[in-house]
């Protein structure tokens, strides 16, 4: 709470003077209450800051926003007029009162858990600014800004010529009325304190004196008023952008709102969704997103998405993910700090947005672009097969979808099926529930799609933290616990039988199964039955007949059914792990919520217990069992998978081929002995111990191979040449974590030097992130700066990476000889002349 | 000259033996006996008995950490250089030998 306020009061000349006492400055919501108050007199009240000069009408909250008051500026008010004294002191009493408790510190941005490190080569490159969020869609992109949700002209008012000016002023007075009462009665309805604060503070804003003077001041012979409100709410988000506090320059959408207020009035179209068309590479920046405009979007042109305000589980996200859009969500200020058109590159791997592209930035991702397409193409080559181990055991992997136009790339990334197809999206974003036909069709492509493979189709999941308008669902308190998925059925009961109507409808066209979530007890699972038999009676009254039998399965997803599976399993025909929500009810965490999603670990020991117990209870009764959510993207945790006996495995679509890829290097044999001193860890540490020093029987590879050889490097200095050498070993399948092998180079090159003279260098690390023992090679044309002891630069590389947890001295006694080799002028003369990457190879591995 | 000398680096895969290589290399060269032990990811190799120390005209230290064993040089006299002396200019070390 901020102290008192000292201030000092003129009778002469009637000014109050004090230092401002808030801590976020004086944005909307406090300006809201000081521009009430002077409105009770009639005296002129003038506010000035001393700081910046700039001065405000006390009535209008935008003018006095656009003072860009900071905690500890000199702020003075002046009066004048009848009732000057009697303002004076009201003044006084309520800012040394009432106006300090009107704003409270905002909680400082949490970062991400598990803060990311940017590797050096980047670093060395970055631009002085950058924007930072969460990352939550991998991958990097680049291309122009598009601000989407941003102030403009709706298509409705856009051929509108003007009335004349006293005619447009009129109907801005009415829109402003019309506005006003739409908030006010959003107002009384809220019950969130915050969000009535925030839209009271919009109301003064849409009631402010000073953007009505603005627009009157633009309505000219032929602007009309839409125009104007356009034009006017520029003109403040210019001002507020300029201010200082980063917090007043957020407040640009509040006015961008009101505007957008004002222009939906105007428009007569209530839902006012505007269509974005993209025309160039593009990166989508918006502090919202619903997922009906991402859906919108074309695909071909968005390259990423940067998100003021978005949690790893909102529908949005969900979406861009299994299209494999790369994500930022919790990027604060990009709408206000990007500005449309600009030229940016999105890492949504490190979590960081680049608005100054530098020659060397370019390089640097151009090679980073390079490296994720052969990767993918990597991926996609092992997802065109079946997930097999070394020993024969398979594992389906399946896809997770959100819509039927997300099928074909789960298929073409390798899926064997779809594991979960979320059906809430069909029911968002729109005036009524989806028809019976009108979802047959969507169900039907997402089967043909699947040409044969089994699909899993998850019944309407929403509750009230999925807010569908038509439900009439009124807020809860807490919606996670509440009144959602299964148990919304009783009294949705026809729309479901619409939708399981639906579901057998397009069980014609190939397997289906259906799969109901939320499920705690036997008595929903029966009722559920209950519903698809009535459903089916329903169906041959129609004259639909003889329809293929469908199996019906439950999410499990609450930790209940692990104490009820065998009798689960007498109503259900199998069953699927939804983790993420399993894991937030396991642990009574809320993932989303910063302080606690350290908590939400589902590496954790006793997670791991759940997830054994219920895989064999459900292979006791028979049952096929799979594992749906994003644990399934969890490579450290993938032997444990794999050795639990899970059926299958379902994820997005970008993770299909690493997923098989890796299953490819495993044993079942060994990943089922390794799970029982998991689970018996004590802690999450623990067991994450173990994880990390799983061996997959993939350190005997030998020390080089051909494609660890890059004969024409194009590095230009030493940090791009270690990446490029770092990049190969991730290539050639010896570390998923290139960034963690790049740091340990750059620790031991820290100490010193490695170019040892004659044109050489051999950098080199110990870490526990590489399959085997490597030797990577580079040879460089140019010549590369690498402080060497003879001060030459260098042109072969040699880069050694030493497993920490090797066991075995073979290698090492490998890495020592060729040390030794190095420094022979025969050997170092035969480096040079090699020709081709297999030449080279075999003469290192012959001298060994 | 008969020279016993003794490698070793932080890391100890590399210029451990890089060292060794250079110092034995060049020891020929200028026509003296040398033996190195090196002290690295692998431990002890090439180990100095005390008899070899013990005959020893010279000892050379080419190292970025402690010694292991170090006692057994008790009342030699030791050139101690950075590992990376005996890869940049190792014929100045065995100059400094006298």
């Amino acid at each position: 709470m901020p102290g008192s306020v000292n201030f000092g009061i003129c009778v002469l000349k009637l000014e109050l003077t004090f230092c401002f006492p808030l801590p976020n400055g004086l944005h909307a919501r406090p300006a809201s209450h000081l521009q009430a108050l002077a409105n009770r007199y009639q005296a002129a009240i003038r506010f000035t800051n001393e700081r910046s000069g700039r001065e405000a009408d006390a009535k209008s909250v935008l003018s006095l926003v656009a003072c860009d008051v900071k905690q500890g500026d000199a702020c003075r008010f002046t009066f004048d007029g009848s009732d000057a004294v009697a303002a004076q002191q009201a003044l006084a009493v309520y800012l040394n009162g009432e106006f300090l408790k009107c704003d409270e510190a905002l909680p400082v941005a949490a970062r991400a858990a598990g803060e990311i490190v940017l590797p050096r080569s980047l670093r060395a490159v970055l631009p002085k600014t950058v924007l930072t969020g969460r990352p939550l869609g991998a991958g990097i992109g680049q291309g122009c800004v598009v601000v989407i949700g941003g102030l403009k002209l709706p298509a409705a008012l856009t051929n509108v010529s003007s009335s004349g000016a006293e005619s447009e002023r009129q109907k801005f007075k009415v829109a402003v009325s019309i506005a006003a009462a739409v908030l006010e009665q959003a107002i009384a309805q809220s019950r969130n304190a915050q969000e009535r604060e925030i839209l009271q503070a919009q109301l003064a804003i849409l009631q402010d004196c000073a953007l009505a003077d603005k627009v009157h001041e633009l309505l000219g012979a032929d602007v009309t008023v839409g125009a104007a409100i356009v034009q006017a709410g520029e003109f403040f988000s210019a001002t507020l952008r300029a201010a200082e506090s980063a917090y007043l320059r957020e407040r640009v959408l509040d006015v961008t709102d009101v505007c957008n207020r004002l222009l939906v009035v105007l428009s007569g179209q209530p839902d006012g969704l505007e269509t974005v068309l993209l025309t160039a590479p593009s990166v989508c920046v918006a502090e919202h997103l619903t997922p009906g405009q991402f859906l919108a979007l074309d695909r071909a042109q968005l390259k990423a998405l940067v998100l003021g305000d978005a949690g790893a589980t909102s529908h949005t996200v969900i979406l861009a993910r299994s299209f494999g859009v790369p994500t930022l969500g919790g990027v604060a200020g990009a709408v206000s700090a990007l500005a449309p058109g600009q030229e940016v590159i999105v890492d949504a791997d490190h979590g960081v947005v680049m608005p100054e592209l530098s020659e060397p930035l370019r390089r640097h991702y151009q090679r980073e672009l390079a490296q994720l397409q052969t990767l993918q193409a990597q991926r996609q080559a092992f997802g065109a097969r079946p997930a097999v181990t070394v020993d024969g055991h398979t594992v389906e992997i399946g896809v997770n979808l959100a819509s039927a136009a997300a099928a074909a790339a789960g298929f073409a990334a390798g899926a064997d099926g779809v594991g979960l197809f979320r059906t809430e999206m069909l029911f968002m974003d729109r005036e009524r529930a989806p028809t019976e036909a009108e979802q047959a069709a969507i169900y039907s492509a997402v089967v043909q799609a699947a040409a044969g493979r089994p699909v899993i189709i998850r019944l309407l999941d929403i509750g009230g933290d999925k807010p569908v308008a038509y439900l009439g669902l009124p807020p809860e308190t807490n919606p996670f616990l509440g009144h959602r998925g299964v148990r919304l059925y009783a009294e949705f009961a026809e729309m479901v039988k619409t939708q399981l109507r639906a579901l057998l409808r397009a069980s014609q066209h190939g397997p289906l199964k259906i799969m109901v979530p939320m499920i705690s007890r036997v008595e929903e699972m029966r009722a559920v039955k209950n519903l698809l038999a009535e459903a089916r009676q329903e169906l041959a009254g129609q004259g639909i007949e003889r329809l293929h039998p469908v199996e019906l399965g439950a999410m499990l997803e609450v930790p209940a059914v692990a104490f009820c599976l065998p009798e689960l399993a007498r109503e259900a025909d199998f069953f699927s792990i939804g983790t993420n929500d399993l894991t937030q009810y396991f642990f009574a965490v809320d993932r989303d919520n910063a302080k606690v999603a350290g908590l939400y670990s589902p590496a954790h020991p006793a997670f791991l217990r759940l997830l054994k117990q219920l895989v064999e209870q459900a292979h006791v009764a028979g049952r096929w069992i799979g594992l749906c959510g994003e644990l399934g993207e969890n490579r450290l945790l993938l032997p444990v998978l794999i050795g639990l006996g899970l059926d299958e495995i379902s994820l997005s679509p970008p993770g299909i081929g690493a997923v098989k890829a890796a299953i490819a290097q495993l044993e079942y044999g060994r990943c089922r002995a390794f799970v029982e001193p998991v689970l018996a860890a004590a802690t999450e540490s623990a067991a994450r111990a173990l994880l990390e020093n799983f061996s997959t029987g993939a350190e005997a590879a030998p020390l080089t191979t051909p494609e660890l050889v890059l004969l024409d490097s194009k590095a230009q200095t030493k940090a791009e040449a270690i990446r490029e050498l770092v990049l190969a070993l991730q290539r050639a399948g010896r570390t998923a974590q290139p960034d963690l092998i790049e740091e340990q180079i750059w620790l031991r090159e820290e100490t010193y030097s490695t170019g040892f003279g004659g044109g050489f260098a051999i950098p080199h690390c110990q870490s526990e992130q590489l399959q085997a023992n490597t030797l990577a090679i580079l040879k460089n044309r140019n010549g590369i700066e690498w402080g060497s002891l003879d001060g030459q630069p260098v042109h072969i590389v040699f880069l050694l990476a030493v497993r920490r947890q090797s066991q075995g001295k073979e290698h090492l006694k490998l890495l020592a000889k060729l040390s030794r080799l190095v420094m022979r002028d025969e050997f170092q003369a035969r480096l040079r002349n090699a020709e081709t990457s297999p030449a080279t190879v075999d003469y290192i591995l012959s001298c060994l | 000259m008969n020279i016993v000398a003794v490698t070793a680096c932080p890391t100890g895969i590399a210029h451990t033996y890089m060292a060794a290589e250079s110092l034995e290399k060049n020891a020929k060269l200028l026509g003296h006996q040398i033996k190195v032990e090196t002290q690295g990811a692998m431990g002890i190799e090439n180990e100095l008995s005390p008899t070899e120390i013990a005959a020893a005209d010279a000892v050379i230290f080419a190292v970025d950490i402690d010694v292991e064993q170090r006692e057994r040089f008790d009342g030699k006299k030791v050139l101690q250089v950075p590992v990376q002396q005996a890869i940049k200019d190792p014929k100045g070390i065995f100059a400094r030998l006298g």
